[in-house]
């Protein structure tokens, strides 16, 4: 890596070709803050599945993930994979209702059903748990730049910030689109290229013991059914609260693009989701299992790759990184604008002010979660940590909210349902029993997640069996 | 969704309360009729299939 010289014309292409499509953005497509936050609703399907895609596949996903497959191997898969999975499932079962509410945000909903005190909650358990993950990304971002460009971390996290929110400022969640369409090809090119260089440089793969290992290769992985199951809870949970990704379907040009859009990105995205395992397996068996897990991506680039491949590899990082970090911050922009700024602040404000105070709102976001990663940086934790509060409170109550009628007349169950589950979540990681913390994850004896989402689950079916045992609902028509 | 609910993009924020009649119009956008948790489980399913596809693979060498 020290004899490293990165391909700079690549590198410079690649910033450049993002800035021009968001000076394109702002020229063409940008006049309102619904345009920032949701492309005007006129997306079409393709757009929204590489987005998708894009936005679930990250640094951390890259770096975190091959690092945690160096010790739990294959069963790594189940950390990303339950997420797109469960995106699968979104596309059939909730975005689409979601998108015909012709909400901007989350938050948005839960005032349209019950009022201004659930919004708010709402929009501080979501902060919670997309500040998390903009932190965890910049940092993965800034740690590769970091290394490359042998500057120092604080250099490389205003150096990425930076150029990310340059497009996102100018335009938005069009901009975000394309350039996720264009990161989406580079990501996956350069993921593929470090598997295939990875293998065949790894001569005779059955001489080697991690071959034979069936418990290192098994689905269940050396953590065993309970960390597995930790994974696809927490997975499931976050996916179905997580306001970045449901924006996308709320960007969609009709309910039918939504869902396409939300079915492709997540197929295409579970198929993915096998390469960073595949790394880190490969990384155990070049360099042994004592290797860290933060440094098992790099050290595969370079001494695998190395060369001008090594050059398309680290643009694959930044492309990674970029196409979810312009959307957790766009997503965070749009809470700010939309349910603080013109909600409580200025509700009269007019169109052009609000445009300029969600593009300010940017930079700010930016600006934040690269503090938030430089006090605490844990770098698939932060993801989880805030993901947990959202996952056991906002999660369960958004989707019991759009299955189930009876939860929309249960205002009381809904709010005390929220907040008992972000309490308890946050009490228990701050005093749960922890196995192990290591740079990538921290081992908990039994997840929070796995503690309090049945309790929340269960708060809100009794409360709204409760609060509406005397409601008499009229019948409704058949869809079909 | 009905007009009546598809118009609030329009109005003042803190106007937008659903009434009664609006709060189960999301229910008119069809969904599949295979219950939510069985499709979430089979789809979770799938997931370990996949995974035991690469595992052969592995196994046998790549």
């Amino acid at each position: 890596m020290d004899t490293f010289q990165p391909a700079w014309w690549l590198i410079a292409s690649y910033l450049f070709l993002m800035l021009a499509i968001g000076i394109w953005a702002a020229r063409t497509k940008v006049s309102k803050v619904e345009d920032m936050a949701v492309a005007g609703r006129h997306s079409g399907p393709w757009l929204i599945a590489f987005s998708v895609a894009a936005t679930w596949i990250n640094g951390v996903t890259l770096i975190g993930i091959s690092g945690v497959a160096k010790d739990f191997g294959l069963s790594a898969y189940w950390t990303g994979g339950s997420f797109v999975l469960a995106t699968i499932w979104l596309s059939y079962y909730i975005v689409p209702r979601l998108r015909a509410t012709r909400i901007l945000t989350i938050p948005q909903l839960f005032e349209r059903f019950f009022g201004p005190r659930h919004r708010i909650l709402a929009l501080i358990l979501i902060l919670l748990r997309d500040l998390g993950a903009t932190a965890g990304v910049i940092g993965s971002l800034a740690v590769v730049i970091s290394q490359l460009l042998k500057i120092s971390l604080t250099e490389s996290l205003i150096l990425m910030t930076a150029l990310t929110l340059v497009y996102v400022f100018l335009g938005g969640m069009w901009a975000i689109l394309v350039t996720d369409t264009i990161q989406f090809f580079i990501v996956s090119m350069g993921s593929l290229v470090l598997v295939v260089f990875g293998f065949l440089s790894t001569e005779d793969w059955q001489a080697h013991h991690i071959s034979h290992d069936s418990d290192f290769l098994g689905i269940l992985g050396p953590g065993g059914f309970k960390q597995v199951l930790a994974w696809i809870v927490i997975g499931i949970a976050i996916t179905a609260g997580y306001q970045s990704i449901i924006q996308r379907g709320l960007a969609a040009s009709s309910t039918k693009a939504a869902r396409q859009g939300f079915l492709y990105g997540g197929i295409l995205s579970t198929i993915w989701y096998i390469i960073p395992p595949l790394i880190g397996i490969l990384a155990r068996e070049k360099y042994g299992p004592n290797i860290p897990g933060e440094e098992v991506f790099l050290r595969m680039t370079f001494g695998v790759a190395g060369g001008q491949l090594a050059s398309i590899i680290v643009i694959s990082i930044l492309a990674a990184s970029m196409s979810t970090l312009d959307s957790t911050i766009n997503t965070i922009a749009s809470n700010f604008t939309i349910d603080v700024y013109t909600r409580f602040i200025h509700p009269k404000a007019s169109a052009r002010a609000q445009l300029w105070i969600y593009r300010t709102n940017i930079l700010l976001v930016g600006v934040l979660a690269a503090v938030i990663y430089s006090v605490f940086p844990v770098m698939m934790e932060l993801f989880w940590l805030g993901g947990r509060i959202m996952g056991a409170s906002v999660a369960p109550a958004l989707v019991a909210l759009v299955l189930f009628r009876s939860v929309r007349r249960a205002p009381n169950t809904v709010f005390l349902s929220m907040l008992a589950g972000s309490v308890l979540v946050i009490t228990y990681q701050l005093l749960g029993s922890v196995q192990n913390v290591g740079s990538m994850v921290i081992e908990w004896t039994v997840d929070p997640l796995l503690v309090v989402l049945p309790v929340t689950v269960a708060m809100l079916t009794i409360g709204t069996w409760i609060e509406t045992r005397n409601h008499t609902f009229k019948e409704l028509p058949n869809p079909r | 969704m009905s007009h009546a609910a598809t118009d609030h993009s329009e109005k003042s924020d803190e106007a937008l309360r659903y009434s009664e009649e609006e709060r189960d119009l999301m229910d008119e956008v069809p969904s599949p009729s295979l219950n939510p948790w069985i499709s979430l489980a089979l789809l979770i399913l799938l997931g370990f299939v996949y995974l035991w596809i690469w595992k052969i693979i592995l196994l046998k060498g790549p």
